[in-house]
């Protein structure tokens, strides 16, 4: 008797044991079924998103496109950025996108940019000079901008192109520039002794070489900035990424969102970016830069890699060593 | 013969390829890999030994190799030769102060006896910045037609906005599929 109830009480704990198991598939298949519907749904809010944007976006350019006449070529500026903005979106919507979709975008892409190239090399051949003269103080000499309307190359590989600003070979000068000849253009800065540089804007890029005893400070900049072959300077700069090399007893004040880089370098000083001026909150928010991320005591030195050590190539600049910069 | 052909096998059951990914310093190499693989861009920081990343791409695998491009780092790009069936050459079109370093460093690179025969993409990349060198700037200044031993092409590209970046990896694909994996 008593092994027939123990059978029959193992059959049926046996019995529980699987419909339970039956009922926790059952929930995940319906989580999972959940799950699954909610991704599409997103997805889909994706999608729409990109299907509402994207026609707008397209039909803007080539209106401005259509709106283009002889010696007009002032929107030209205007659909280069706007097409780059365009590319951006497809790229970032990519992963959401049928293949078909992004083929056409592709498509779309490239017709706009083989117009706007044609469109380019029209308006170089023309005369294309940019007049900087009207935008400066009194007392910056105006021959110390070189803007050169058509690259040309020289022996030492040394390009100067349209919308390029090249700042060179000065001696004891104040430079100062606006955001309105600044933002989105590369800046290129070299040879320069004891000037005082002060951007007030944006550059697209920052490239600086061999400056001795200089002071240079910029408003934000969202890619990177390349610093070579200076001595006895001092920077402020926010930027993307940083990258120092061959230099010697500058100091940095900088705001950066990725570990800034040293090579072949001695006694260099880092503090945050402390620039102040008016229109700060507004370049900064522009620029795209986020803010809330800082490396600016993250310095990592190529020639000193060994972790847990700290390099003997940088510091800290102290608190009460730190200057002020303003650029109002 | 035989060897060859058990060889081409082996690799046509895999379809694996080995690329490289090099320049100078500064050029964007991270930022175009992390661009392809559908990362954030924004927070990419200088490499400081390499990256490795394998993403699936037609049928193929790619097995990326990203060597960071400092001074101090190049003498080290060699260890990743052996292998290699492609190289990815990434230049900083708005970088004009160092073209003539760029156009050394690349030639020098194409010299190595290991790297010989591998197909040659070279990204002149940071087009999205106004007043990056041209195309045809970018090919003259690092003579780029005095190369022979290498299939190569150009192309301009931004890893900013992708402009390009998927249809030269297709062409580099396409050529170094051609090689190996093709039915001869």
């Amino acid at each position: 008797m008593d092994s027939s109830d123990d059978l029959l009480d193992e059959r049926k704990q046996r019995k529980l044991a699987q419909m339970s198991r039956r009922d926790e598939e059952r929930k995940l298949d319906l989580q999972n079924k959940q799950d699954e519907r909610k991704l599409v749904t997103a997805t889909n809010v994706g999608r729409k998103f990109f299907e509402q944007e994207y026609p707008q976006m397209k039909s803007e350019i080539e209106d401005l496109f259509s709106k283009l006449s002889v010696g007009n070529d002032e929107k030209i500026p205007e659909i280069a950025d706007r097409l780059q903005k365009m590319e951006k979106f497809i790229t970032e919507h990519v992963d959401i996108l049928s293949s078909r979709d992004v083929a056409n975008a592709q498509t779309d892409v490239i017709k706009l940019r083989t117009q706007l190239n044609s469109l380019q090399v029209d308006s170089l051949s023309s005369t294309h000079r940019i007049d900087f003269a009207k935008t400066h103080d009194e007392h910056v000499q105006h021959e110390q901008l070189e803007e050169v309307s058509k690259a040309v190359s020289s022996p030492s590989n040394l390009i100067v192109s349209a919308n390029t600003i090249n700042i060179a070979n000065k001696n004891n000068e104040l430079i100062r520039l606006e955001a309105s000849d600044l933002n989105g253009k590369d800046v290129a800065i070299e040879n320069l002794k004891q000037c005082e540089v002060f951007l007030k804007g944006s550059p697209s890029s920052l490239q600086i070489k061999n400056l001795h005893a200089c002071i240079l400070i910029v408003g934000p900049c969202l890619r990177s900035v390349l610093i070579d072959q200076c001595q006895q300077c001092e920077f402020a700069l926010a930027c993307q990424q940083l990258r120092v090399h061959t230099s010697t007893e500058c100091d940095f004040y900088v705001h950066i969102t990725a570990q800034p880089i040293i090579e072949d370098c001695h006694n260099l000083r880092f503090a945050p970016y402390n620039v102040e001026y008016k229109l700060k909150d507004e370049q900064v928010k522009a620029s795209g830069l986020i803010w809330t991320k800082d490396y600016w005591n993250d310095v990592r030195d190529f020639n000193h890699m060994i972790s847990g050590m700290p390099s003997p190539n940088w510091e800290i600049i102290a608190e009460e060593e730190r200057k002020e910069w303003s650029l109002d | 013969m035989v060897l060859l052909s058990i060889l081409k096998k082996l690799r046509r059951k895999e379809k694996e390829m080995r690329l490289l990914l090099v320049g100078l310093d500064n050029a964007g190499k991270s930022t175009i890999l992390s661009r392809i693989n559908g990362e954030e861009i924004d927070s990419v920081a200088p490499t400081l030994g390499f990256n490795i990343k394998t993403f699936n791409f037609a049928d193929y695998v790619l097995n990326v190799w990203d060597v960071g491009g400092q001074k101090s780092l190049r003498s080290y790009w060699r260890n990743y030769f052996e292998a290699t069936e492609a190289i990815i050459w990434v230049v900083d079109s708005v970088d004009k102060m160092r073209l003539g370093e760029c156009r050394s460093e690349l030639h020098d690179l194409l010299k190595e006896e290991r790297l010989m025969g591998s197909s040659l993409l070279v990204f002149a990349n940071k087009q999205d910045v106004v007043g990056a060198c041209s195309l045809q700037e970018i090919r003259t200044l690092l003579e780029l037609d005095s190369i022979h031993k290498h299939h190569w092409t150009v192309m301009p590209c931004s890893a900013l906005t992708g402009q390009n970046l998927l249809e030269g990896i297709d062409w580099l694909v396409n050529d170094v599929a051609q090689r190996l994996f093709d039915p001869d």
